[in-house]
């Protein structure tokens, strides 16, 4: 399982943590987060994140391979990709972002 | 500091060691004048091929830059961290002769993946104004935001920012805008900068220019900023200078008029450059008030540096009254210069006559400089850089193919050269070729070229990256005095271990070279 992040007007992730793995303290206030992660991970400050435009989601499935501002999660339906903004930048060249949900998603896509 | 002596008893200060037994560095002013001794060239690595403080960050930073706080002795990098999902990022840095000290990573942009970052830090409002391209919704959008700098937290331990940091003084409102002039044009489309080049200021009419281009309808606009004593910005509104679809576009601030320059591509192969001009100096809404002079036909601008994580493609340079530049197809392969003249009124013009300056080649440089030619595949991009207080302007390059070491895989160099203007040969009426200006010219290849990157040995090998990205490389030259001891910069790489990776502190000195 994982913990996230999400945007709570279109419930995109903006973070994503393996629980228990990643994650030392995520800190969300009013003005900003500040997120300390273990292995010796630099910690970060977010400045454009609080309670007012985020949420932290705790016990979500984990996906295989996650970057931020590219998936949704829902708390009905789950993991969703957005793969029409993920082409868009990806068609542009020099950034080559990948997310994928599952391994079966991950092989189709080695194999393509 | 300023140098006010220029010569005691007829005998140069650079040729003045002591006075009276008090030697020329321990001699800070002569008869009530301020004195400092003649600074040296000198180049200086960060510990051994294994000092882990060689890697900034071990992950790519696109659009990454950097500028010097003087009042806070700081300096400032933003960058987009792919170790984020390519939020744009800014973090504070102490550095000191030899080593650096990086404060926490703030991320001021977690909205959208995060490129083209540049700063430009204000010592007299003392406030950074800083620029990022970032994916917004469903297209690259250009923003602009301030940000106040707080001291060191101890001499190795740089300020950490705060969210206050990034909203007005007066209030709880970032100071962080969209700079797409909304009334400019309606097309949704890409708008989208020219890496490091995109922003600059302007002294005449304290103001930050802009330049982005629409890929919807082929447009290119100018915009100026104001800064507020609250830190918020006030932008005008966008002129249109061009309509071919191409983001190279640079405003470079010209000292010799007064103005800032636009050079732009406006073809495959055609460059222009127009000066901007304001309505005037009193108020905010005429500081920021533009109209453009009439086109003039320049060089093209290099439009396929690899991975479009382009350098400095400009920079005023101050001795020479003139507009330092790279030209190129793809890749930066000449440097040229030029110098314009004229008014508001009558217009303004290049100075073209055979004493030069109206758009020249410094001759054979390149091929001095080792560089890799245009459209070459190792061609990794390049970078200029004038450095106040020193007279001279570091142009840099990266050759993706440059090493002979033990993995020939990771084999990315990152070379320099330091020009100076050689005003005697221009009063003898001579264009400016590689012997005249390159310091330490030898006659030979690769005379006066300094290797700037640092190898590292994360696997055992000279781990040096298959590709790196210039960008804002050694970027602390535009706004503020640069700091005492050598330049501050880093690249990013592309291709094999991904981080970005810091130059060497390169000191370019008054006197000698490499």
């Amino acid at each position: 399982m994982a913990s996230i992040i999400r945007r709570k007007d279109n419930q995109t992730v903006t973070y994503y943590f393996t629980n228990l793995v990643d994650i030392g303290n995520i800190n969300l206030t009013s003005t900003h987060a500040t997120i300390t992660l273990n292995s010796g991970a630099k910690p970060l400050t977010v400045g454009d994140i609080n309670t007012t435009t985020h949420e932290v989601v705790n016990d979500v499935p984990a996906i295989h391979t996650w970057f931020g501002g590219y998936t949704t999660y829902d708390d009905t339906d789950g993991w969703a990709v957005l793969t029409d903004k993920l082409n868009a930048i990806n068609s542009l060249g020099g950034m080559d972002i990948k997310v994928y949900l599952t391994q079966a998603d991950y092989d189709a896509d080695q194999e393509g | 500091m300023a140098n006010e002596v220029k010569t005691v008893n007829g005998i140069a200060i650079a040729n003045v060691k002591n006075l009276n037994g008090i030697t020329d560095a321990n001699l800070k002013n002569l008869n009530g004048e301020e004195f400092t001794s003649a600074i040296s060239y000198s180049l200086t690595e960060i510990g051994s091929t294994t000092e882990a403080k060689r890697i900034y960050d071990d992950e790519r930073g696109p659009g990454s830059f950097t500028t010097y706080d003087s009042d806070t002795d700081q300096h400032i990098h933003v960058y987009g961290d792919q170790g984020n999902s390519f939020y744009g990022t800014i973090d504070c840095v102490i550095k000191t002769a030899s080593t650096y000290y990086r404060g926490t990573p703030y991320v001021f942009n977690s909205g959208g993946t995060t490129i083209y970052s540049m700063a430009i830090y204000d010592s007299s409002k003392q406030r950074c104004v800083f620029g990022f391209e970032a994916w917004n919704v469903d297209y690259y959008e250009p923003f602009i935001g301030s940000v106040n700098i707080g001291a060191k937290q101890s001499s190795t331990n740089p300020y950490d920012f705060a969210s206050g940091d990034f909203t007005a003084t007066d209030s709880s409102t970032s100071t962080i805008i969209n700079g797409k002039d909304g009334g400019a044009d309606g097309t949704s489309s890409h708008t989208r900068h020219f890496a490091s080049n995109f922003m600059s200021y302007n002294p005449t009419y304290d103001v930050y220019m802009w330049c982005y281009n629409q890929s919807g309808d082929d447009k290119k606009y100018v915009r100026a900023f104001y800064l507020n004593s609250n830190g918020s910005l006030t932008g005008g509104t966008a002129v249109e200078f061009d309509d071919y679809d191409d983001r190279r576009s640079t405003p470079v601030y010209d000292d010799n008029i007064d103005r800032t320059v636009l050079m732009y591509n406006d073809g495959a192969s055609s460059g222009k450059i127009r000066v901007v001009k304001h309505t005037g100096t009193s108020s905010i809404s005429d500081r920021v008030s533009l109209s453009l002079d009439s086109e003039i036909s320049h060089y093209h601008l290099p439009s396929g540096t690899s991975g479009g994580y382009e350098g400095v493609m400009a920079q005023y340079y101050p001795e020479a009254s003139s507009i330092f530049h790279f030209t190129g197809g793809t890749d930066a392969d000449a440097v040229r210069y030029f110098k314009l003249t004229g008014d508001d009124s009558s217009g303004y013009s290049k100075v073209g006559d055979s004493n030069d300056k109206d758009g020249d080649e410094i001759a054979n440089l390149w091929y001095y400089l080792e560089g890799p030619s245009d459209g070459a595949a190792d061609h990794g991009g390049a970078s200029m850089h004038y450095i106040k207080g020193r007279g001279r302007l570091v142009v840099l390059y990266v050759d993706d193919a440059g090493h002979a070491i033990d993995s020939a895989s990771y084999d990315a160099i990152a070379r320099a050269g330091i020009l100076e203007w050689n005003a005697t040969r221009y009063s003898a009426n001579g264009a400016q070729r590689a012997e005249d200006i390159l310091i330490s010219y030898s006659g030979s290849t690769g005379g006066g070229v300094i290797q700037v990157s640092m190898s590292h040995e994360t696997s055992g090998n000279n781990d040096n990256g298959t590709a790196w990205h210039t960008m804002g490389a050694y970027g602390e030259t535009n706004v503020n005095q640069r700091p005492t001891g050598g330049l501050f910069g880093v690249i990013s790489m592309n291709g094999g271990y991904n981080d970005q990776r810091m130059l060497k502190f390169l000191e370019v000195g008054e006197t000698g070279g490499p």
